[in-house]
């Protein structure tokens, strides 16, 4: 009788923690689910479609103006990088202000932080790249290793956002291995200094303008009841 | 808050995929049916069958509409519905922390 009573004491504390631990879970999922939320309404098509934009308008300014071969690209690219952060970090601020949210909110500071290694590792090579003397630079090469860490911070980012981040992010490295291929093996003759700078603003410009066209076309949903 | 609190929580958000729906609603003014979806991965027949849960019981509002000559579905969270929330996190917390003070 006694061993009953001690084991239904052992119950009922053993149920509580178990309540408990199960209350503690819900709220994490909870808490996590309304950051996605916040994060979603981030409007991504906007972004997209502005950093393609720079990419494809630097690709043409850089040609017009003549800044083409291995002496102007690592630098010229390196600024238009930071112009585009710079660019895409004001309209995340704005979009913020709009919806009367925190600027540099957990999910947002989740996904920067989950872009950084890869975007910084870009940032190196490119001031490596730099240091090299101009006639041992390889810019295919380079735009090839950029892509490929272009696509692991979008990768790394799908895993806190939606909308096939995971796959752009995917779709960047494979051309960055193709273009590494052909700048290692048998680079086309159309694929060269000369070049890579539409190269560039294809493979930064318009893909991502793609991708935010797409965004734009199916961000409102379709009646599906 | 005593150790009866988790039979006080509500039944009708007290279901996982209805936690989740509330939880995207209640950090959004409104969210798109194929947004919620698309978050939850949940197929259509699912998330009707929690959203008309929901609305039945008051906690979400469901509204049609056009735009760009596509037909949009929004739903939100009512009043109602964000006082049930909040008073269900408020119990989660409770319970989590009376844990917290029995150990």
């Amino acid at each position: 009788m006694q061993q009953k009573g001690l084991a239904r004491f052992n119950f009922a504390l053993q149920s509580n923690s178990v309540n408990a631990n199960w209350a503690e879970e819900n709220l994490k999922t909870i808490r996590s689910l309304m950051e996605q939320a916040r994060l979603y309404r981030r409007a991504m098509a906007p972004l997209a479609l502005m950093v393609g934009t720079l990419g494809v308008v630097a690709a043409g300014l850089a040609q017009l103006l003549g800044w083409v071969g291995p002496e102007y690209f690592a630098g010229y690219w390196l600024g238009v990088a930071v112009v585009s952060a710079l660019a895409a970090l004001l309209l995340i601020r704005r979009q913020a202000l709009k919806s009367d949210e925190a600027f540099w909110s957990p999910p947002t500071r989740r996904v920067a932080q989950a872009m950084l290694p890869m975007l910084a590792a870009g940032l190196g090579l490119g001031l490596f790249e730099l240091l090299e003397h101009p006639g041992s630079r390889d810019s295919v090469r380079l735009t090839a290793f950029w892509l490929i860490l272009y696509g692991g911070a979008l990768h790394a980012a799908g895993f806190f956002m939606q909308r096939g981040i995971k796959l752009l992010g995917w779709l960047y490295v494979l051309i960055g291995l193709f273009l590494l291929y052909f700048s290692a093996v048998s680079s086309p003759p159309s694929i060269n200094e000369n070049a890579v700078h539409w190269l560039m603003g294809l493979s930064f410009g318009i893909i991502n303008m793609t991708y935010g066209v797409y965004l734009k076309l199916t961000l409102e949903p379709m009646e599906t009841e | 808050m005593n150790a009866d609190s988790f039979q006080q929580l509500d039944k009708v958000i007290h279901e996982k995929n209805r936690m989740a729906i509330m939880s995207l609603l209640a950090a959004s003014k409104e969210m798109s049916f194929t947004d919620i979806r698309e978050s939850l991965k949940m197929t259509d027949g699912n998330l009707i069958t929690h959203i008309r849960t929901l609305q039945k019981a008051g906690y979400v509002a469901v509204s049609k509409s056009y735009k760009e000559k596509r037909p949009l579905t929004t739903c939100r969270l009512t009043a109602e519905g964000s006082d049930a929330f909040r008073g269900y996190v408020d119990l989660l917390e409770g319970i989590v922390q009376l844990a917290r003070k029995t150990n």
